[in-house]
């Protein structure tokens, strides 16, 4: 009887090799991350990357400004911080906590020795940098382009796929800030998909009701970025 | 224990029945509190404040606005602006000027402080599983003696000093705060301050005023308006921002505005 293969729960780790994965625990710290707890400060060290299992954490950029508004979102599809990839030794930008849960923590030591001895894992962080790049050039599309409510539809559906429930803790300040909108535009986008029937919202919790809803609600980018993501998680896509 | 609507008033034993404010009285009291009467003079500085509700009926905003003298010689200032309005919002401004003025008064610098608030805000939020507490804040210390202006902006735009010289802006020198637990994202600076100059800060309320073009005001007119008044006191300074703003928006203020300006006094600066 073979062993059973191990699986953290993170996605992108959960689609390598057999070969791969038969050491990957040994590799991995669990952590339980809380929303708002930082994990990567923008010029700061990389000392770790982050595989989310249930948490969700989002990118940042800071502008002279102060103003703060998120570049990424990252979830069991993919990792942080991504410039680890590129052999950089700093972080590129902010990571934080926005959704409670866990997280698969490798060494950054650890990562680079898998990028140079596993060919599977680093043609998979390839391909996963390569979806986040697409992301990040679909979400500049969308920003300019696509109105509150899209932009809220695709938001929500985009996180109720990577803490992988319906229901989640999300502020309408804090979606405000993320989207770069201000809160009383994401009031009005939350109302309308609630009567739509796509979601309830109340006390800072937001509930799925109708999934279909909300797709349909939510603009052509989440399509696209989902798509992008589930192709990096097979090999050679 | 006496009934708390019984008052025993001195030199007679008669317990009498006293008009008893309402309740909404007595939580408004209480809140403006919060806010805080006007300060005007303190020992080297001319302090003005001023306030405008962007709505017609009575409504706590989110824009606090709050100088503290404590220790010897050293002043805090704070402005900020917190997401939401209402009872929530008040609360919030309390914790985050009380909790500055704790953090001052204990000695932590102004980089100390906002870090420290940070962290509140987030703990409290997460302890109390209630809303989420954001706010834009400019928190600076005074120290009379070096006759220096320490700060921190965090995400808290259009703050100067004037000189005579001209003007500084004191931009922003980290994210807002309550948006994530990351010390490294927060830095300080520092700046000179002599006689006769002068610092003023506004909320957004004010930048974000827009005309009948949808044109925004932006930070840039606070130096033009505070130069025009220079001869004035710091709370007819304060005033003029504030009314310059509604002059400009009319009736499409959306937002309440919060005006706070020090004129480091000529006269009896340290």
């Amino acid at each position: 009887m073979s062993a059973a293969l191990y699986s953290c729960g993170n996605r992108l780790l959960d689609a390598l090799p057999a070969v791969d994965l038969s050491s990957l625990e040994a590799d991995l710290t669990i952590i339980d991350l809380k929303a708002h707890q930082s994990t990567h400060s923008v010029g700061g060290a990389i000392k770790h990357v982050d595989f989310p299992i249930d948490a969700v954490l989002s990118v940042v950029a800071t502008l002279k400004s102060g103003d703060t508004i998120e570049v990424g979102t990252v979830g069991s599809e993919s990792f942080v911080e991504s410039d680890a990839v590129l052999n950089s030794a700093l972080s590129s930008r902010t990571a934080f906590c926005q959704v409670d849960g866990r997280v698969g923590r490798m060494s950054i030591e650890r990562f680079e020795e898998r990028m140079a001895t596993s060919v599977a894992f680093a043609r998979f962080m390839r391909q996963n940098l390569r979806a986040t790049l697409f992301s990040a050039q679909q979400f500049t599309v969308c920003n300019l382009k696509h109105p509150a409510l899209q932009r809220c539809a695709r938001f929500l559906a985009m996180t109720a796929d990577r803490v992988g429930r319906p229901q989640f803790a999300l502020s309408h300040e804090f979606l405000a800030i993320m989207l770069g909108l201000q809160p009383a535009g994401v009031s009005e986008a939350a109302d309308a998909l609630e009567k739509m029937g796509a979601i309830s919202y109340h006390r800072s919790v937001v509930t799925i009701v109708d999934r279909g809803i909300l797709e349909r609600a939510a603009c052509e980018c989440y399509r696209a970025c989902r798509d992008s993501f589930a192709a990096s998680l097979i090999l050679g896509a | 224990m006496l009934p708390p609507r019984i008052r025993v008033e001195a030199g007679n034993s008669d317990a009498r029945y006293s008009p008893e404010p309402s309740l909404e009285t007595e939580m408004r009291r209480i809140v403006e509190s919060i806010y805080g009467p006007p300060v005007r003079r303190l020992p080297g500085l001319d302090v003005g404040r001023a306030y405008w509700g962007a709505t017609k009926e009575f409504r706590y905003g989110g824009d606090m606005v709050d100088v503290f003298q404590y220790g010897s010689g050293h002043t805090s200032l704070a402005v900020v602006d917190i997401s939401g309005h209402g009872i929530r919002a008040a609360r919030h401004a309390a914790l985050a000027k009380y909790a500055l003025r704790a953090y001052a008064s204990r000695g932590l610098d102004a980089l100390a402080s906002i870090r420290a608030l940070n962290r509140l805000c987030i703990e409290n939020s997460t302890f109390e599983n209630e809303y989420e507490f954001f706010a834009t804040a400019f928190f600076a210390i005074l120290d009379a003696r070096r006759q220096t202006m320490q700060y921190v902006s965090a995400g808290h735009e259009a703050a100067y000093v004037i000189t005579p010289v001209g003007p500084r802006m004191l931009g922003a020198t980290g994210p807002i705060v309550g948006l994530m637990d990351d010390d490294d994202a927060f830095s300080q600076e520092t700046v000179q301050l002599d006689r006769g100059d002068i610092f003023a800060a506004v909320t957004d309320g004010f930048t974000e005023a827009r005309d009948a073009g949808q044109i925004f005001l932006g930070p840039e007119p606070l130096v033009d308006i505070i130069e025009q008044h220079r001869a004035f006191e710091a709370e007819q300074q304060a005033e003029a921002v504030t009314r310059y703003a509604r002059d400009y928006a009319g009736e499409r203020l959306q937002d309440d505005i919060a005006a706070l300006v020090v004129k480091i006094d000529a006269k009896t600066a340290a």
